[in-house]
């Protein structure tokens, strides 16, 4: 399958949610540490228990900095309360905050083995943040109860300040948990992540989500995207694969007519509309040359692109 | 494989404010980034616990002369600073060293 991190199958959609991820994204400071978070909700911005730690009055407060301002935030929910100085679960916590016009991230379910993962923190005091990508590796349980599972990252710098930052799915363009802890604080040995069932199941965001994201189209529009994107990305791959297989077939041949590569199109059921589509688009991205009367060339980097 | 450190804000008896170099104990770890201030207080219990126990076994042996020595090395695990017994000089965590004069037993 093709490599969208590496350029060769580019998925627009997902570049844009990526983009709206940071503009999700909050640093929340608190009395004894910083970390991230993001917003849910509007004016209520999602984080871990342990950035904010202790519970010292029923209208505490926690700063928030988003879009280059600093605001105050109230901290509205504590999971557990109060919170202890270590074996923190689930390690949640919600803000209320005075910020207006901003994007909410969608929280959806399911992390699957092997999927691509991507995230926006802050670093460090004062930063303007930065992305991090990572595999999902599978989940590691410390303890019985499911809010004790964490999501296993792998190939990935999960850095201090980090904690509460959003996990972007970037197979189905969902928010899939948020970063509670590091694999190891100097290397690029991925982390671990409180899962979305989590956070929906004790915070009861599901019906306040489903209804903000009915009111406000952006990203259900974009996720829908990623899975057509995807569909197509498929497409492409399956047929980029046959046309190499055919062109092995035609010894000291690097170019197959153009009534070849329609039997091609037409054996792998696509319909003219589709062909043409897919044709221009591998066009697009020079693995293929269209030539005169139909006929189509491999490119040097058509050649190159692995199809197994 | 590399220790890790990472700098702490320390508050010394006389109310002055220092970072120190503290050695995580484990790799893995909750990632917010620590602003608070840790006390030398709990590091100040350590070493008198220490040295009143070394002083304590050193007495039944009534030497003339003793001296201690060891290497102390701030820890940060979970969240808490704790203290450290490492190698001082040599191999040795801690290393007494006791004398008798000529006098005794004369």
């Amino acid at each position: 399958m093709g490599n969208s991190e590496s350029g060769q199958f580019p998925q627009s959609a997902i570049r844009q949610l990526k983009s709206l991820l940071e503009r999700c994204t909050v640093q929340v400071h608190s009395e004894d540490s910083y970390g991230s978070g993001f917003f849910v909700l509007p004016g209520l911005a999602l984080t871990c228990a342990h950035v904010v730690s202790v519970r010292r009055n029923r209208r505490q407060k926690v700063t928030i900095f988003w879009g280059g301002r600093a605001y105050d935030g109230r901290l509205k929910r504590l999971v557990p309360d109060p919170c202890p100085e270590e074996d923190i679960f689930p390690d949640l916590a919600t803000i209320d905050v005075a910020v207006k016009n901003h994007p909410c991230a969608l929280l959806g379910t399911g992390c699957e083995s092997g999927i691509d993962v991507y995230g926006w923190g802050f670093g460090g005091m004062g930063a303007f943040g930065e992305s991090f990508s990572a595999k999902v590796e599978g989940l590691k349980r410390y303890g019985r109860s499911p809010e004790r599972t964490l999501i296993k990252l792998k190939e990935g710098q999960i850095s201090e300040g980090f904690s509460g930052a959003p996990v972007l799915n970037c197979q189905t363009g969902v928010v899939c948990g948020l970063i509670k802890r590091t694999r190891d604080l100097e290397l690029d040995q991925g982390g671990f992540a409180i899962r979305t069932e989590v956070v929906l199941a004790r915070l009861k965001l599901a019906r306040r989500q489903q209804a903000y994201h009915r009111e406000n189209l952006e990203w259900p529009y974009l996720v829908s995207q990623v899975k057509t994107e995807s569909g197509m990305e498929q497409k492409y791959f399956v047929f980029l694969r046959a046309f190499k297989s055919a062109l092995e077939l035609t010894a000291a041949s690097d170019y197959l007519p153009a009534e070849e590569v329609n039997a091609i199109a037409r054996k792998l059921g696509f319909d003219s509309h589709q062909t043409l589509r897919i044709i221009e688009e591998l066009k697009r991205r020079d693995l293929i040359e269209l030539q005169w009367g139909g006929n189509v060339t491999l490119t040097t980097k058509g050649k190159s692109a692995a199809v197994s | 494989m590399a220790i890790q450190t990472r700098p702490v804000r320390m508050r010394l008896s006389n109310g002055t404010v220092i970072k120190v170099q503290a050695t995580s104990l484990t790799r893995e770890s909750d990632v917010s980034a620590l602003k608070r201030e840790y006390s030398f207080d709990d590091i100040r219990l350590a070493i008198e616990g220490l040295t009143e126990t070394a002083f304590i076994a050193m007495k039944k042996a009534r030497p003339t002369r003793a001296s201690v020595e060891f290497g102390l090395e701030l820890g940060l695990e979970s969240g808490k600073l704790t203290a450290l017994l490492v190698k001082g000089t040599g191999t040795a965590n801690l290393k007494i060293t006791l004398e008798w004069s000529n006098s005794i037993g004369q």
